[in-house]
């Protein structure tokens, strides 16, 4: 059975829509149950995706994992960081290294490493120099932090460029991807075993760090973000709660870089960018700050976005195909815009928001649909409005032109109503 | 010269005046009382058109102004001496008081002004060159009251001036309130939650609950109202 | 001493030039360093007005100065009398960026108005997308990149006593010092100036003396949009045209705004021009073959993030206020 990637996700994430909402059990046993379901099609997925969708969908694994360490760092803890990409590099390059025997001969061990060995020493590895990145950044903060980790990431790939004895230099290293081991062989090829490694290792990676995030660590590090003085006066260690966002921000960072690395099968300085890495920032904008979910959500918007978006441009009738094709990029940063426009808290916002409903409320509520669905999208519920580095805008009183409230849809409440943090995984 | 009838106004879904009226009259000082977040600082806003009513009218020297822009309102001749002074504090004491009138075109008037805001401050003409955040509390505030001066307001809006500073000094500035009030005949709506003072300079008051007016009377007769003893005077 | 250590300092690894071998380089060094340095700080400046005054960092800056200077440039070969003389086209390259900055402002970011921070930072991640890709659809078809014409030579040196410097770049010195200076004019010695002083720094009190919040915001975008577009016709002479051109200027300028301090105005001149010498310092005076000309983007970042751990808020930053 065949079947095209957009009617195959609009199937399942329905499903695992109409299991959150159906009015059964508790709000717990409809999480879990969702979650188990949209499981279950993620794992079907390689049986009716073809090759490009299913790299796409091993893509969103990879960016996923990445996103979700970004989300820690930025999300939950407000460190706002653009450098990113240099810990999914490191990542990369850690496996690129270990397995590739060419380049460095002489200068370590001469047998290339087991393929999740070297998963593991990339997280490790990044996590260390989260923790040397870490530390100094504590004397920064805002606008000036994110601008020093972009110099991180600007200049990592040109050190990797210029030291190219160990590293492949511009041309990188290769090396072939890992086999299927033996007991799959016959079972599924390789791409779908190369997407089965990455949601595994992304479902094991969520439940860790939804197990973190919603304790007392995860309170640790919001408490930290919305303020560090009150933070510090409830007893939090402050220095060492930022650091350790960092170290595990990098250590996600570093093992979806792994995993980057052993789905191409090559890794060279371009492998992650600077726009890459901005775009990391963006993804979990859109995707919804503060939120496991928005991270996959923001991963899938980046995977998805250039390589839709023009096309269902194209079939609106308004626009020449010409833009569509000649500027795809114009496309996307529309798209970009539009979806900011309308989702300002991001996507988990939202659908957190639409996820408080049942479907016997919204059969009985169907009229004011288009005016809940509005309110949905301009309101955060659970995403926070996380503020790095503003003096104005809502919370300090006023934004920059009205002065005292918004404009727009009425006057917006300064305090973004706050929930219980800990639903902040699922 | 201004009446407020029946003011709803919301920060989204926080409702902080419920249906306010209230009148100003030309020349006279009325003062404002309440507890914190009773919907003060609110009601000067909804006057200067930073927060829009949901419903009710402002009307000012018979106009309605509840449509305006701040802008607009400023023209007409309503200055705000706002909450915790809101300086320009990079700024130096001169450049906030140009930046009072910034919407006049009449360089004589503004120099006069510039005297007579000396003449009521004499230690903000000594300050000038200085930037204004390094000013004490009490300079800062008569600097805000200088720079609302500035506008060459007929309705001047003072809130909570107290806010902060050293009885005596709290005392002086009242003095100068008073003083301008009764030389100029400048319109004065003063908010204040030290009733006491606001009380002694002022014709009548009105008292603000949770966003509604639970009291309106002269000042005299407020001082001698239980209620107001109890709650705002402390005694 | 044996060992890797001392093969290599025998292959003479790291040997440098040294300043004193040739003052006249050293001299051109700093010269070339000042010319770039004053586009940086042009850059940095329009930066540094937009964050001063609403908190936002403009990721799309480079790619306005971008998408301006090439519409010059079409301005240029469209043969219009006028306009085909490049002093004039330096002039419509500030018009254009200051239209440019107004009608954004307008455009995209009043909507996102009040909406979380970076959200708002995120828009001009669509708006860099997106005016990137229109310009290599619009202007990216035949070859690439394509020369811009200089007011002056690029090619031609002039000797200015202890160094020989090409005229444009003594062009950019000037014009990029003339335009600041003016821009300092306009806010310290004009009633807009201060109004627009005052705006940045408290907009409710500003509105509170009726001045037009919303207009000041825009006039920042649209200054800054000009200093974007002439700093773009600028350097587009010694770079030449592509659509990435202004990339790497735009990173410069942001290590020179942090340098200075992102709020201050001083601060991104000062910046712009230490960024621009230490530039070319460091890519000729490093040894070439461990590190050189190559890793000059990189050095002058490391320098900028030890300066910062030393000043968190840059060189005339203020401090950064803590929120309680
Ligand atoms: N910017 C704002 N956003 C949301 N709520 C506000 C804002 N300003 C005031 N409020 C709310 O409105 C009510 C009245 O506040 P305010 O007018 O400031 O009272 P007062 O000046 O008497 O202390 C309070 O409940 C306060 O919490
Ligand atoms: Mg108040």
């Amino acid at each position: 059975m065949e079947m095209e990637v957009w009617p195959f996700l609009a199937l399942s994430l329905g499903v695992t829509g109409l299991v959150r909402l159906l009015p059964w059990g508790t709000e717990r046993q409809r999480i879990v149950a969702s979650l188990l379901v949209l499981l279950a099609f993620m794992c079907w997925a390689p049986f009716v995706l073809d090759n490009f969708r299913l790299f796409q969908m091993t893509r969103i694994a990879v960016l996923g994992l990445a996103l979700l360490g970004l989300n820690i760092l930025t999300g939950y803890n407000g460190q706002v960081s653009l450098g990113h990409g240099a810990f999914v590099l490191m990542g990369a390059y850690t496996v690129a290294v270990l397995l590739d025997r060419k380049e460095q001969l002489n200068l370590i061990d001469a047998s290339p490493w087991p393929f999740w060995a070297t998963i593991i020493v990339a997280g490790i590895l990044a996590a260390a120099a989260g923790l040397v990145i870490g530390v100094p950044s504590l004397r920064l903060s805002g606008p000036y932090l994110a601008i020093a980790t972009l110099a991180v990431m600007i200049s990592f790939p040109i050190i990797v460029r210029k030291y190219g004895a160990f590293t492949g230099g511009s041309q990188g290293l290769g090396f072939s991807r890992p086999p299927q081991p033996p007991f799959l062989e016959d079972l599924i090829s390789r791409e779908a075993w190369m997407y089965f490694l990455c949601l595994l290792v992304l479902v094991v990676m969520v439940l860790l760090g939804w197990n973190l995030l919603r304790g007392q660590f995860g309170r640790a590090l919001q408490a930290v973000r919305d303020s560090e003085v009150a933070a510090a006066a409830m007893g939090i260690d402050v220095a060492r709660v930022k650091v350790l966002a960092f170290v595990i921000s990098a250590f996600y960072g570093g093992v979806a870089g792994a995993l980057l690395g052993l789905i191409s099968g090559i890794v060279n300085p371009d492998t992650v960018d600077i726009v890459q890495s901005i775009n990391y920032l963006a993804g979990i904008v859109i995707g919804g700050l503060a939120s496991i979910m928005g991270s996959i959500i923001g991963a899938a918007a980046l995977v998805f976005i250039p390589s839709d978006a023009a096309k269902v441009v194209a079939k609106l009738p308004i626009l020449s195909s010409d833009v569509v094709t000649r500027a795809p990029g114009a496309i996307q940063g529309a798209v970009v815009i539009v979806v900011m426009l309308l989702m300002p808290y991001g996507v988990a916002g939202v659908l957190h928001r639409l996820a408080r409903l049942r479907l016997d409320q919204i059969a009985a509520r169907w009229r004011e649909a288009p005016a809940l669905l509005s309110r949905s999208l301009q309101r955060a519920s659970w995403t926070w409005d996380i503020r790095p580095w503003a003096r104005h805008g809502p919370g300090t009183g006023h934004s920059p032109r009205e002065g005292v409230v918004g404009r727009g849809q009425g006057n917006l409440p300064t305090q973004q109503p706050r929930e219980d943090p800990t639903k902040g995984g699922q | 010269m201004l009446r407020l009838d029946r003011v709803t106004a919301a920060y989204g879904p926080i409702v902080a005046l419920r249906e306010v009226s209230l009148e100003v009259e030309a020349g006279s000082v009325v003062t404002l009382l309440g507890a914190n977040g009773a919907g003060k600082t609110s009601t000067l806003r909804v006057i200067s058109g930073l927060l829009r009513p949901q419903s009710g009218v402002v009307e000012y020297e018979g106009e309605r102004i509840d449509r305006l822009s701040p802008d607009r309102i400023v023209r007409l001749g309503i200055a705000q001496v706002p909450e915790g002074r809101q300086l320009f504090s990079q700024l130096t004491v001169r450049e906030n008081l140009e930046l009072g009138a910034y919407l006049r075109r009449d360089r004589a008037g503004i120099r006069q002004d510039l005297e007579r805001v000396f003449n009521y401050f004499p230690i903000l003409a000594q300050r000038q060159k200085q930037a204004a955040g390094s000013l004490s509390g009490g300079e800062q505030q008569m600097l805000a009251i200088g720079r609302a001066l500035m506008a060459r307001p007929r309705l001047l809006l003072l809130d909570e001036p107290s806010l902060g500073l050293a009885p005596l000094v709290t005392r002086e500035i009242f003095r100068i309130i008073h003083a301008i009030n009764e030389q100029e005949g400048l319109t004065v709506l003063l908010v204040e939650q030290n009733a006491r003072l606001a009380l002694d300079i002022a014709r009548k008051g009105y008292v603000l609950e949770t966003g509604r007016v639970v009291l309106s009377d002269l000042a005299d007769n407020l001082r001698r109202n239980e209620e107001v003893r109890r709650s705002y005077l402390g005694y | 001493m044996h060992g890797p250590l001392s093969a290599l300092l025998q292959a003479g690894v790291f040997l440098a030039p040294k300043p004193w071998d040739d003052p006249r380089l050293f001299g051109e060094q700093i010269v070339l360093g000042l010319a770039t340095g004053a586009v940086y700080a042009l850059v940095a400046l329009a930066i540094v007005l937009i964050y001063r005054s609403t908190d936002i960092i403009n990721f799309a800056q480079s790619e306005m100065a971008m998408f301006g200077t090439f519409a010059m440039w079409s301005i240029w070969l469209s043969g219009v009398p006028f306009f085909s003389n490049p002093w004039a086209l330096l002039v419509l390259a500030g018009l254009f960026g200051l239209g440019l900055g107004a009608v954004v402002e307008r455009v995209v970011i009043r909507p996102v108005e009040g909406k979380p921070l970076l959200t708002i930072v995120v828009v001009t991640l669509g708006l860099f997308l997106l005016l990137n890709s229109v310009a290599t659809w619009i202007w990216a078809q035949g070859e690439l990149p394509k020369s811009f014409p200089s007011p002056l030579s690029v090619l031609k040196a002039v000797d200015i006593g202890f160094a020989n410097i090409p005229q444009h770049h003594l062009l950019i010195f000037g014009v990029g010092v003339a335009t600041m200076v003016l821009l300092g004019l306009l806010f310290n010695y004009t009633k807009l100036g201060l109004a627009m002083r005052a705006t940045a720094q408290n907009p409710l009190a500003a509105r509170l003396m009726g001045i037009n919040v919303g207009n000041m915001l825009t006039l920042g975008w649209a200054l800054s949009g000009t200093l974007g577009g002439i700093s773009g016709a600028l350097i587009a002479p010694v770079l030449s045209l592509h659509p990435a051109f202004m990339l790497s200027v735009l990173l410069y300028a942001f290590a020179a705004a942090v340098l200075g301090g992102l709020n201050s105005v001083p601060g991104a001149v000062v910046g712009g021009f230490i960024i621009g010498v230490a530039e070319n310092l460091l890519g000729t005076y490093t040894p070439h073959a461990i590190l050189g000309p190559e890793m000059k983007l990189p050095l002058a970042l490391m320098l900028l993030v030890a300066i910062l751990l030393v000043r968190p808020t840059g060189l005339l930053g203020e401090r950064a206020v803590r929120r309680v």
